[in-house]
């Protein structure tokens, strides 16, 4: 292959690479299960590829990796309407249509998400839980609104119990920028029905992985 | 006798003087990595939202709640990096009430690495306000437990009263918490610890 059809395909690769990286405005659809009904509220979706292959991951950190974890005790309903209830990690959304939840995540400057991990019991046939990691990001010194960018994410499937639901961002980190944007992870406890089930599911923790 | 011993032995004096230096410095925090974190009363998380919680002019957190259903407990969650050991948790606090007291747990919450499974709870330290002292303060004792963050999250439940009963209101509050761990890799055993340690 010459040098310059070489060059022409790692141009063309790379082009490819930022298209599937770019932002872009979030449906009606992907509005409402993650939350941001209010239509003056910019939300943009990050459609990043993730890796669907064996987890290998070791608890020692191996890398350098660090943990921050936050229980589900800690996530805040998004409104007052938001009913909760349980045994300290875990809440339950116990009754009504508020079902979202929120914690923020303050992580170093710099530092690379590579994982989110969400914890959670889910015995319910007709919902599942959602977890979205989101980004709010503001210009730095102007009055501009702020724009949030759902970076990652995934759901509980069917009625496994206890499971776990990884966002794998190892191969595309996300590098913090605390100058510019807050990070948190939202989950929803109650799709596609809205309507909260109690017991049948529960929030136990959201652990992120990263490298600092 | 003090005052010979000092006199003929002057590296005795120098011994003493470092020893309490290292003493006022260990409380401001910069020997041996150590970490404190306080957080405000008020901070702490209800785990119920049927919990009613107010506000003291400090900060602290009371429980409005009469009996009706619902828990009657508060979290602060705690950061602790892996492979840190948590020496204490300090709780200040006020307890007029004849008829409540304020209790603790500090409590270790471990699930598997990368699979489901449920939280498991551990108690690690308990401690409670007593009688009806006005101002109190207590001290649980963690024995540098290594915290396992990969695994386990950490965190101080304070209850007010047990779970659907009445709670004793501005007559018992968590006022403050304090977290104290230890950073055990840190080399240099001075101003000189890593960044973010």
């Amino acid at each position: 292959m010459s040098t310059r059809l070489k060059a022409i395909v790692m141009a063309v690769g790379c082009l490819a690479t930022s298209a599937a990286l770019a932002d872009r405005p979030a449906t009606q659809d992907e509005r409402l299960a993650a939350g941001f009904e209010d239509p003056s509220m910019s939300l943009m979706i990050r459609d990043l590829p993730l890796p669907a292959g064996p987890d290998s991951r070791a608890p020692d950190g191996g890398s350098g990796d660090e943990w921050l974890t936050r229980i589900g005790t800690a996530f805040q309903g998004r409104t007052g309407d938001f009913n909760f209830g349980g045994q300290a990690p875990s809440i339950a959304c116990t009754s009504g249509s508020e079902r979202f939840a929120s914690a923020n995540f303050d992580l170093p400057a710099g530092a690379a998400i590579k994982y989110v991990d969400l914890f959670a019991y889910d015995n319910s046939s007709s919902e599942n839980m959602l977890v979205f990691l989101i980004s709010v990001c503001q210009g730095t010194a102007d009055a501009d609104p702020p724009v949030s960018t759902i970076l990652a994410q995934s759901a509980t499937n069917a009625t496994p119990g206890d499971t776990l639901v990884t966002l794998n961002l190892s191969a595309t980190p996300i590098i913090v920028d605390r100058y510019s944007c807050r990070y948190m992870v939202r989950v929803n406890m109650a799709s596609p029905g809205g309507t909260c089930v109690g017991g049948s599911i529960f929030l136990d923790k959201v652990r992120i992985q990263y490298t600092p | 006798m003090t005052f010979q011993i000092i006199q003929c032995k002057p590296n005795a004096v120098l011994f003493a003087a470092v020893l309490a230096l290292g003493a006022a410095q260990a409380e401001a925090g910069v020997l041996y990595g150590t970490d404190y974190d306080s957080y405000n009363g008020r901070s702490g998380r209800p785990t119920d939202s049927l919990l009613s919680l107010g506000r003291d002019g400090n900060f602290g957190a009371y429980c409005q709640s009469g009996a009706s259903s619902g828990r009657r407990t508060v979290v602060y969650p705690f950061d602790i990096k892996n492979g840190y050991e948590i020496f204490s948790v300090r709780v200040w606090g006020f307890d007029e009430a004849t008829s409540n007291d304020l209790s603790y747990e500090m409590v270790q919450s471990c699930q598997p690495f990368l699979s489901g499974g449920a939280p498991v709870r551990t108690v690690l330290a308990t401690a409670a306000s007593s009688g009806s002292p006005g101002e109190f303060s207590e001290y649980l004792y963690l024995d540098q437990h290594v915290a396992t963050s990969s695994t386990c999250a950490y965190f101080l439940e304070a209850r007010f009263a047990p779970d659907n009963s009445a709670c004793a209101g501005f007559d018992l509050r968590s006022v403050r918490v304090r977290v104290l761990s230890n950073n055990p890799d840190v080399i240099f055993r001075n101003g000189f610890a890593p960044w973010g340690s």
